[in-house]
């Protein structure tokens, strides 16, 4: 198997940057501005995705924000990666929100890791209404399509 | 605040502001600043008034009982009818249809005038700065027909192109379908001489009203268009109404579009025959509260001192560019000199839906994205933009806040 590109496999959120890190970082927001702030700084967490891979198959279509998802599965190690990318940085810090849990786990620990329950808790299901804005729950449902699709 | 204008007049703002409930309500915990009156209007009490009586006092079908309510639900909604035709200045009541918005509306036309006269090889035209509803039926139709859908193109002010529009004229071209204001930057149409030039030629004219009729009075004889559409909910009524406003004697010739109850003159099995127009276009049962509804939405606009309400909205709008302008690092999207209810920029550094999210999380409410011209945004290179759109009830310091809201946005970018 080719090795697995860094923007991919060197992603922090999800290996390093697990669940209980990201809400750490937001519960020391106390208004929006600093949860908004701490969002946004959660998404430059994420590796760009190089130019070659915005295209119109990795993008989530229906969304104000282009969002685009890649993937690779890596079956030695039994570990799902996933990263994503958008114009609009709000959505990319709640992109990372999701990933948290996604990336760089086992298919079996993504479909364990509930996404709306998680961003509920960090009260930010809100924008999982604005679908059309941001893309939350297209991605949730294509990552989770992937998780079926490569559990053993 | 009253505000005098140059011709005179006062406008009371808060006595307008009053009659709208939600205006005096909170988003995310600031008070609420609407400015997304293009999407929809807010509506006054007395529109919310009508609603309840109805279904308190009123609920019965119409044209059908022989009963107290029957009667007393048909002449309200009959009544609306002919307040709707006498606002646009129709002729006749039996002008107006009612449907289930201005999209229904250009769809009745499309597929029952549109099968009917347009053939292959005609040409159907519309401008580049439409909605997505006055696009996509007319794409539909000159697929199913054969035909051609001709562009009008825009200017970088996000003007319509006259000249182009005149070279796109000739004997082959069957309708002229455009906005009368521009959904997404608020442009205003010369729609009087689009109509006059297609007219020309012999094509017949469809003119949006969707983002025109809060703003602008509308006399459909003096413009001399075919048909004239809109929505109720952009003109302070309840939502899923719309009306379509046809020449009788197009609308006289134009065969049914869907069947059912009401359209109908003599059913049997052999052979059925139609009613005439506007119940022809009107199967089963009509959103009967809503249109009453819009009657009281109407007396909410007949109320108002008419020049002074468009001095107001003037004013509010003229200062709200003035401020853009001296905005840093905000650009205007399109900058006609004939312009009405909203006002489209980008932040420079921005994405909109990111603008959009950070004045929402303030109390403003605009609308960000392509507003369902994606082929206009495409014209101006842009992936959407955030507009700010205005109704009577809107102030300077509505404008005001949206400015203080977008310094704010800044220090996110």
């Amino acid at each position: 198997m080719d090795t697995l590109p860094a923007w991919l496999v060197d992603n922090p959120v999800g290996t390093t940057i697990r669940p209980e890190a990201v809400r750490n970082r937001l519960a020391e927001s106390s208004d929006w501005e600093t949860t908004a702030r701490a969002l946004m700084l959660l998404g430059d967490d994420l590796p760009a995705l190089p130019s070659a891979e915005r295209t119109d198959t990795n993008r989530l279509h229906g969304c104000q924000a282009s969002v685009w998802v890649v993937h690779a599965y890596e079956a030695q190690s039994d570990r799902l990666y996933v990263n994503c990318d958008s114009d609009a940085r709000v959505v990319k810090g709640l992109l990372a929100c999701i990933l948290c849990g996604y990336n760089g786990q086992s298919p079996e620990a993504v479909q364990a890791f509930d996404a709306k329950a998680f961003l509920q808790s960090l009260q930010l299901d809100n924008y999982l209404a604005s679908e059309r804005r941001n893309g939350l729950l297209a991605m949730i449902g294509k990552v989770r399509m992937l998780a079926h699709r490569y559990a053993a | 605040m009253v505000a005098a204008h140059k011709n005179g007049t006062t406008f009371d703002v808060d006595a307008i502001r009053a009659q709208f409930p939600i205006l005096g309500t909170e988003a995310h915990g600031h008070p609420l600043v609407y400015l997304d009156n293009a999407a929809t209007t807010q509506k006054p009490q007395r529109v919310l008034d009508a609603l309840d009586l109805y279904y308190r006092a009123k609920n019965s079908n119409v044209h059908r009982g022989a009963h107290y309510l029957a009667d007393l639900a048909t002449r309200d909604f009959e009544a609306t009818r002919e307040r709707l035709a006498a606002f646009l200045n129709a002729t006749r009541k039996e002008e107006v249809v009612w449907t289930r918005g201005t999209t229904e509306s250009i769809n009745l036309v499309a597929q029952t005038w549109g099968r009917q006269h347009v053939r292959a090889g005609d040409r159907v035209i519309i401008s580049a700065l439409e909605h997505h509803a006055n696009i996509v039926p007319w794409q539909m139709l000159c697929e199913s027909a054969g035909a051609e859908l001709s562009i009008i193109p825009v200017t970088d002010r996000g003007e319509m192109d006259l000249e182009g529009y005149r070279a796109l004229l000739s004997s082959s071209v069957k309708l002229v379908a455009v906005s009368h204001v521009s959904n997404a930057l608020g442009t205003v149409n010369p729609v009087g001489e689009i109509v006059r030039l297609a007219k020309e030629v012999g094509a017949t004219t469809l003119i949006d009203g969707a983002q025109a009729v809060a703003h602008i009075p509308v006399d459909v004889q003096a413009l001399g268009a075919d048909f004239y559409v809109l929505s109720s909910h952009k003109l302070f009524g309840p939502t899923g109404l719309g009306a379509l406003w046809g020449r009788y004697s197009l609308l006289d010739a134009m065969p049914p579009w869907q069947g059912g109850g009401e359209m109908i003159e003599r059913v049997s099995f052999e052979k059925t025959t139609y009613n005439a127009p506007p119940f022809r276009f009107e199967a089963g049962t009509p959103d009967i509260s809503g249109v009453i509804a819009l009657g009281a939405a109407l007396d909410f606009i007949e109320s108002l001192d008419g020049a002074a309400a468009a001095a107001h909205e003037q004013d509010v709008l003229d200062y709200c560019v003035a401020r853009a302008r001296q905005c840093p690092g905000l650009r205007l999207i399109g900058d006609a000199p004939e312009r009405c209810g909203a006002v489209s920029f980008l932040l420079d550094g921005g994405h909109p839906a990111d603008v959009g999210t950070l004045l929402d999380r303030q109390g403003i409410a605009v609308r960000t994205g392509h507003h369902c011209a994606q082929p206009l945004m495409d014209r101006f290179g842009v992936p959407g933009t955030v507009r700010a759109s205005f109704a009577v009830y809107n102030t300077r310091e509505d404008v005001d806040a949206l400015f203080t809201g977008i310094e704010k946005v800044k220090t996110f970018l």
